[in-house]
């Protein structure tokens, strides 16, 4: 794992992305908050460089059972991946929450892709829309993905561009809920390329907001 | 108490100070400006600086917003604050006003932030010495 540091990012440019990221989350908490009935508990986000088997690995070992998760890619002049994961005992939190008392046990599995993936589409689409809107950037979505998978497809499932030992931008902010039990991971993943262009994009977002 | 006026920050992001720095300064660019990167600081710069109004962010390193609100509250009970956030969700602006203070969503505008600043700065004229 390295920081953005090494990459001559400012502190001024990493704290503008952390902040445009915070947007974005606050925006989807939001969301999610009316979608459950209850408050959303955010951390705050956490960025990174660090390579896509680093990340597999290391979610693989703080959820031994595995995760539900969509991942939605993203193309333009920033590409990369956004995810919303949960860990597979506590994914029908979320479908229970959600239906509340429609909630039927043993349609729980098929229920879990429904929910998972609408789930999945508010809170992805707000966080890149966020980041879209505030740099100015032009992006293409792609359709989200539902994956039930083991520990060590997170991530890595679909087509990947680049090699899994790669370093990459890594962003993750974790999420929960009290009453309903909820437990997940928002995650974006910017592929390295691109990283100089969210550079260049932040650069002139902070020219303007200082005047320069 | 005339057009003097201190106004507080406590944000951990430099990029949401300057944005609110400029929104209070368009309002009006008399006001004097602390800034605080978060709760700890905010709290020092609380007792040194003397503000008349406060804005503070929710997430931060170490103490949320309400919670360092609320510390500035017991301080304090009139003095004008607000809770700057893009955690919009309704439990937070639930527990904003239950400690009664005023809420401003992220992303900062001029407009949003001129609007407390306005409610604020007329308390604060009203506020018995």
């Amino acid at each position: 794992m390295k920081d953005l540091e090494t990459l001559d990012w400012s502190e001024d440019q990493i704290d503008a992305l952390t902040e445009i990221m915070n947007l974005g989350i606050g925006v989807a908490a939001n969301s999610l908050s009316e979608m459950v009935g209850e408050e959303v508990i955010l951390n705050i986000p956490k960025i990174r460089l660090v390579s896509r088997s680093e990340i597999t690995n290391d979610l693989a070992e703080q959820n031994p059972e595995g995760m539900s998760y969509v991942f939605q890619d993203f193309n333009g002049s920033v590409f990369g991946r956004s995810a919303l994961l949960f860990p597979i005992q506590k994914s029908f939190n979320l479908v229970k929450a959600l239906l509340k008392d429609m909630a039927v046990d043993d349609e729980m599995t098929e229920m879990e892709q429904e929910a998972l993936s609408e789930v999945g589409n508010v809170i992805l689409n707000a966080c890149i829309a966020t980041m879209v809107d505030t740099l100015g950037l032009e992006i293409e979505v792609e359709i989200p993905q539902y994956v039930r998978g083991g520990p060590v497809g997170v991530l890595l499932a679909g087509d990947t561009k680049l090699d899994d030992t790669q370093t990459n931008l890594f962003c993750a902010v974790e999420f929960k809920t009290h009453e309903s039990g909820i437990e997940g991971y928002v995650l974006f993943l910017l592929e390295l390329p691109s990283v100089k262009n969210l550079k260049k994009s932040l650069e002139e977002y902070l020219n303007g907001i200082l005047g320069v | 108490m005339g057009n003097e006026c201190k106004v507080l920050i406590v944000d951990d992001s430099k990029l949401a100070r300057i944005m609110l720095q400029r929104a209070i300064s368009v309002y009006n660019p008399e006001w004097s400006i602390a800034q605080a990167a978060n709760g700890e600081e905010g709290l020092i710069a609380f007792e040194e600086d003397k503000p008349d109004i406060i804005l503070v962010d929710y997430h931060m390193p170490g103490i949320n917003g309400i919670e360092l609100a609320q510390k500035f509250r017991d301080k304090d009970k009139t003095i004008p604050i607000a809770l700057c956030t893009a955690n919009i969700q309704n439990t937070i602006q639930e527990q904003a006003e239950g400690i009664g203070i005023s809420f401003v969503a992220k992303p900062i505008t001029n407009d949003a932030v001129a609007e407390f600043l306005k409610v604020a700065d007329k308390a604060r004229m009203e506020k018995p010495q």
